[in-house]
């Protein structure tokens, strides 16, 4: 049973392949990157960094002079007035150790939340720039964790790693300076537990990163399981899965479990290593260092240097406790700068170019010329598509799913870049103007319309937030949704749910019929919904859309034949081709597909259908 | 009626809709009480003895620790001082001999809080899932996805830690304190009434460090749940966003956001900064008060300097704990919030349960009834009103209305999802709450809109209700969904992974699937939810075909927004605001004026007069109407060509 969850994560494929690979030398000079901005703080922090190790090792060394001169011993008597110079030397110290530590964590802590808002910013607005393409290969929850969980997994590097790991070796540099100044032969001593440590900390190294290796997958695997089994649960209860599903869930908890016990033993095993190390050092310089001290071997030793020495294996030990501790956050943050920066030097495939111009105020005449396009090379959706729609005129769309319909209308706003032949408004090439432009002078009205968390306002005014209120009500009132809105009891300010929530279906399109009219475009391209809108708000919609399509260029992908009746023009598409067009009286005379469609629901005359099935993730239009 | 901007209507709360605030159902988890920490702590019973067994071990670690120094002073004053190699020898090999002893030990104490605080953890999981598996579909309307996979993860993981490092944490740095303050005060009670003058400035800096950081801590990781919301929406809405060209304007949206986080991420590390350091600053004027009065001591010759080391060794291990403190009160605080929110989940009582003695709903004929039923999801706003209706054995009913006029709720009472408020829902005479609601399930199916499928293969996700169906059941199943055709053709067939909620198929694909999952548990009662709206005009109509003998042999309930659809049913009901408006036969009703007259205009009218008169003058003439009309046939003809 254990393999099935590690097998099905081995086998999804690649989520990106145009992300580039990234060796460990370019993410680290990717870092190097985000770092340079605040190379001054970065200098400033260092030597603060500085001041509070010097302040950290200064103490010990207060200590033992405290003891040596201030309280001295038999034969060589202390004074009280040095005991007290270094007391309150050793009070100073720790003042300055304050506000040293202060400046420094708070600087370092300033430029890692800095560095975390660079990577997020440019991670946002590089998603911004990338093609729809990008979005049909990629599942939304994986941009998404690319943006939160990787991002997550730098954080706990940049905010505490950066700190630790340069105060650490800072501390163990200095510490073994001072060791060596005090006895550079009990810290050959000391050193001589070194070995033993590099190759212990190794081999849990190697073995604690494959733990928690399996463990990262058993937690992604179970928290999916979670997630899908509470995002779907009335479908489990429907179908009374509930005690199947729990025990398929003990098992990934368990496994979780499992996986958890494995990466104990090289944690929990670490901490009392390292002090067992600490400690052998500590008994061997002790004893060692007795030795001189009865054998009177090196007159440079005292009782103080020695316990003074103690003080600073303990010193020492400590920074390559946590150094190997962090080894794992370090691991984890190269494999997650790995992704971030694969993802933020993915290519933009539709990118305006240099020479790009602003499209110009419109008349609203639609060409496409010879237009070959395929989602895959291989498999292409147009051959040789051609047709033109004049000014003011109302095309309609009729089809089967996947006959090409949706492509036709990502083709226009340039969603994607035609492999062949051109896309035409008034004469402009949609390759020669600025995607801005472009998309400022199209209404699109989707099927399912996509609301924003906001206000019904913001909502409106999304491709114009700059609209003044009277043309927001203008809009609203042209296509009727203002006498809705006003029963509202917070009006234009009430609040949209996520997604819309708290909005009726006919409630959405009206919202959205509104917003696409207030840019005013030329050119108006609806999705018509299947269903799923009111049959009391339909004709107010349907009421609204002519509202909408006056004295504008339409493009319409029809479900309904009421729509498709008032078309000036009808396109039947099949499988990429256009294999009638007319108006609706013309095509009931040709006694085609289309006149088919109409009488009896069915398009050919042999039950088999031929599904050109759309490239996986296109959502409802692209 | 406009008001002043955005900025004022955050306040407000959503104005439309029936819908309750989401907040009623999940709280906000704030204040975790003493009460929560204890209850999840109860979690720790069933594994007493490895509590036991990993604090003996510590116990037996601080014995160890306190054991060392006293070798080591004893290696110092009656070996070096006193000029005695063999006894600084003896001295140093029983302080390995503890070394050694300790190291083994503290590996079994490290180890063993790491399991039962996993083991712990697993527990509360499994119950979670369980309290969310017993939950009524009101309550998963209400409560925001989101906040209960969090609580069932996220707040879950919190807790774990809090079991098993933070409770050790807390008693192993007190036990250290107390344990340290004992030692000392028998090596010299005057050293320690110098050392312990710090311990309520050391209080008072730990609890503040807590207070402080706690909140700010949480305003951080508010705002952190507001930039991950942005980042879900643009994902998700990405089409529309680029549709509008606001491309320029969210980024600066999602950059205000992110500069926000920045600004409270930065008053935590600076409350961080400034604290933290305290606390080792204060542990170090113990020292330091220590050897500065201490050292008089020595001078006056009352304390030893061996004894003076020592005790400095003592207080030196104060530092950690210290130090440790603020940490622990900051996470304590975070797993009584965490804990708080998973409660709420599991003290929530399910709205829909077996009654105590329900009976099992043996073979069926598939009569439903329902007889005055009322029901609301909020007290006082109904969404369904003294619903009547009597569904025969292999009757098909179809439900037409509005969104919101109640259909989705009215067949939800029947597998019990939801709960009448008022009235009776009967099953061949039988109240459904007299009924188990497993064996009351087993009996009927559900397609809905907006199907939900599991990250399986295509044939496990039809095969949901029958995990045993053999492969050519499933492609029946599929066949009449109109799904087999292209579930042959994915690259593995019926074994094609189908992805996250089924994100490798279009909306269409996943309605039909759902619609064969639905049909392959060969239930007596058939509902169908809207169950055909995303696909084609084409392939709803051959499904329906396809149905048409399925639906024959059931009870079949069907939601639909085509007349089409509707068009055959038994009875048609129509809906407006929780109530039966009109009812009747489609034949009957279009007859009516009423909403259903109004549809039928918009949808079908044309279409069906155009085949009537085509019929008419068929008969009549011989010729289609239109055709004679225009005598443009021979242009048809060609097309008909190609297109064949």
């Amino acid at each position: 049973m254990g393999g099935r969850w590690m097998n099905f994560y081995a086998d999804l494929p690649d989520y990106d392949p145009n992300a580039r690979r990234l060796t460990d030398r370019d993410v680290l000079s990717r870092f190097g990157g985000l770092l340079y901005p605040y190379r001054r703080r970065m200098v400033l922090a260092f030597l603060l960094v500085m001041v509070v190790s010097g302040m950290m090792m200064a103490q010990p060394w207060l200590i033992q002079v405290a003891i040596d001169h201030g309280i001295g011993t038999d034969e060589r008597p202390g004074s009280l007035g040095t005991l007290n110079a270094t007391a309150l030397a050793f009070v100073v110290s720790l003042i300055v150790f304050w506000a040293a530590s202060y400046a420094q964590t708070y600087l370092l802590s300033w430029i890692g939340q800095r560095v975390l808002l660079d990577i997020r910013r440019r991670l946002f607005a590089h998603l911004q720039s990338l093609s729809l393409r990008y979005y049909d290969r990629t599942a939304v929850g994986e941009v998404i964790s690319r943006q939160t969980s990787d991002v997550n997994a730098l954080n706990e590097v940049l905010t505490q790693g950066l700190t630790s790991t340069i105060a650490d070796f800072v501390l163990l540099v200095g510490t073994i300076a001072i060791m060596t100044s005090m006895s550079w032969r009990l810290t050959l001593v000391t050193f001589t537990v070194l070995p033993i440590m590099y190759v212990i900390a190794r081999l849990f190294a190697r073995y604690g990163r494959n733990a928690y290796r399996r463990l990262r997958l058993a937690v992604a695997d179970m928290n999916s399981n979670l997630a899908e089994n509470i995002v779907g649960m009335r479908i489990v209860q429907a179908f009374r899965r509930e005690e199947r599903n729990a025990a398929h869930f003990d098992i990934v908890n368990d496994y979780n479990l499992q996986a958890t016990y494995a990466t104990i033993g090289p944690h929990a095993g670490i901490f009392p290593v390292t002090d067992l190390l600490d400690a052998a050092a500590t008994v061997l310089v002790l004893w060692v260092g007795g030795q001189w001290l009865l054998g009177d071997a090196a007159s440079e030793l005292t009782i103080g240097v020695l316990t003074a020495f103690m003080l600073f294996i303990t010193r020492f030990f400590e920074p390559i406790r946590d150094l190997t501790t962090r080894f794992d956050v370090l691991q984890a943050a190269m494999a997650a700068g790995e992704r971030i920066f694969g993802l933020l030097e993915t290519k933009i495939e539709v990118a305006d170019r240099p020479d790009a111009q602003a499209l110009p105020a419109v008349k609203g005449r639609i060409e496409f010329d010879h237009v070959r396009f395929g989602y895959h090379p291989q498999v292409p959706v147009f051959h040789d598509l051609s047709f033109t729609v004049n000014p003011g005129d109302r095309f309609a769309f009729v089809g089967r799913t996947g006959a090409g319909k949706s492509t036709i209308i990502r083709l226009l706003m340039r969603f994607y870049d035609v492999d062949g032949g051109a896309v035409r408004i008034d004469g402009h090439d949609v390759r020669a103007v600025t995607q801005e432009s472009l998309r400022r002078r199209i209404g699109l009205v989707l099927q399912e319309p996509f609301l924003f968390a906001g206000t019904v306002r913001e909502n409106i005014a999304y491709g114009w937030p700059e609209a003044t209120d009277e043309d927001i009500v203008r809009a609203s009132e042209l296509v009727g949704l203002h006498p809705f809105v006003a029963g509202l009891p917070d009006g234009y300010d009430s609040i949209v749910e996520e997604r819309g929530d708290n909005l009726s279906g006919g409630q959405r399109q009206l919202i959205s019929l509104a917003r696409a009219l207030l840019i005013d475009p030329r050119i108006i391209i609806l999705d018509e919904a299947t269903s799923s809108v009111d049959t009391e708000t339909e004709l107010l919609i349907q009421r609204g859309l002519d509202r909408l399509m006056q004295d504008r260029t339409a493009l319409i992908i029809a479900h309904r034949l009421s729509t498709i009746k008032n078309a000036t023009r009808i396109l039947v598409l099949d499988r990429g081709r256009l294999v009638e067009q007319g108006t609706h009286t013309e095509l009931l005379d040709t006694e085609g597909y289309y006149f088919r469609l109409y009488t009896t629901g069915f398009s050919t005359s042999d039950d088999e259908p031929d599904y050109v099935e759309e490239p996986v993730r296109i959502a409802a239009i692209g | 009626m406009i008001g002043l901007g955005s900025g004022t209507a955050g306040a407000s709360t959503g104005g439309a809709g029936t819908r309750v605030p989401r907040s009623l159902t999940l709280g906000s988890g704030e204040g975790g009480s003493w009460r929560d920490i204890l209850r999840v702590l109860g979690y720790l019973r069933p594994y007493w003895h490895l509590v036991a067994v990993s604090y003996a071990c510590w116990l037996f670690s601080i014995a160890m620790d306190m054991l060392i120094p006293l070798q080591i002073k004893s290696a110092i004053d009656d070996g070096i001082t006193a000029g005695r190699p063999e006894v600084l020898t003896t001295a140093l090999l029983i302080a390995t001999g503890l070394f050694l002893a300790k190291a083994i030990i503290g590996y079994g104490y490290y180890s063993l809080f790491h399991v039962y605080e996993a083991r712990a953890a697993r527990d509360i999981r499994k119950e979670v899932y369980t309290a969310l598996q017993r939950m009524s579909f009101a309550y998963l309307d209400r409560a925001d996805t989101g906040q209960l996979i969090a609580r069932a993860t996220s707040d879950v993981d919190a807790v774990q830690r809090f079991m098993g490092h933070g409770t050790t944490g807390f008693v192993v740095a007190a036990g250290t304190y107390l344990i340290t303050l004992g030692v000392i005060v028998f090596l010299s009670w005057q050293l320690t009434l110098l050392a312990i003058v710090t311990l309520p400035l050391m209080i008072w800096a730990g609890l503040s460090f807590g207070n402080v950081a706690g909140p700010l801590y949480g305003r951080v990781q508010q705002q952190y749940g507001t930039v991950t919301g942005i980042m879900a929406e643009n994902a998700t809405g990405v089409r529309v966003v680029k549709a509008f060209a606001q491309e320029p304007r969210e980024i600066a949206k999602f950059r205000q956001c992110i500069e926000e986080l920045f600004g409270r991420s930065i008053r935590l590390a600076r409350a961080m900064a400034l604290r933290q350091p305290l606390l080792t600053s204060i542990a170090g004027l113990g020292a330091i008060l220590v050897i500065w009065w201490g050292g008089r001591l020595v001078l006056d010759g009352t304390v030893t300097i061996g004894l003076l080391i020592g005790f400095q060794i003592y207080l030196n291990r104060l530092v950690g704990p210290s130090r440790r403190f603020g940490w622990i009160i900051n996470m304590v605080a975070s797993a009584g919030a965490s804990s708080r929110r998973i409660f709420e989940v599991l003290d929530t009582i399910p709205e829909v349960k077996d009654r105590e003695g329900a009976r099992e709903l043996e073979e069926i004929e598939g009569e439903v009834r329902l007889e005055h039923v009322w029901f609301e999801f909020e007290p006082g706003v109904p969404v369904l009103q003294d619903i009547n209706l009597v569904a025969k054995p292999g009757e098909v009913i179809a439900l037409v209305g509005e969104t919101g006029a109640g259909k989705s709720a009215l067949t939800g009472l029947i597998p019990r999802f939801y709960d009448a408020t008022r009235g009776r829902v009967l099953i061949d005479g039988q109240d459904v709450r007299d009924l188990t609601i497993r064996s009351l399930r087993r009996h009927m199916t559900v397609a809905p809109q907006d199907p939900f499928l599991f990250s399986e293969s295509v044939r496990s996700n039809i095969a949901y209700g029958r995990p045993d169906s053999e492969l050519p059941d499933v492609e029946g199943a599929a066949t009449r969904a109109e799904a087999h055709h292209f579930a042959s053709r994915l690259s593995d067939g019926y074994e094609t992974q189908v992805g996250d909620r089924g994100a490798m198929l279009s909306g269409g694909q996943r309605q039909r699937v759902s619609l064969a999952r639905a049909i392959l548990v060969e239930p007596r009662i058939l509902i169908l939810d809207d169950a055909t709206s995303s696909v084609d005009m084409e392939t709803e109509f051959r499904i329906e075909r396809a149905l048409q003998d399925v639906m024959n042999r059931k009870t079949t309930f069907v939601i639909a927004h085509r007349l089409s659809t509707v068009k055959r049913a038994d009875q048609v009901l129509v809906m407006e605001r929780g109530k039966i408006v009109q009812r009747g036969t489609h034949e009957e009703l279009i007859r009516q004026d009423g909403p259903y007259q109004r549809i039928y205009e918009v949808q079908m009218r044309d279409q069906e007069e155009y085949l009537a008169a085509r019929q008419q003058s068929e008969t009549t003439n011989g010729a289609p109407p239109d055709e004679a009309a225009h005598g443009n046939s021979a242009r048809g003809d060609g097309v008909r060509k190609e297109d064949g």
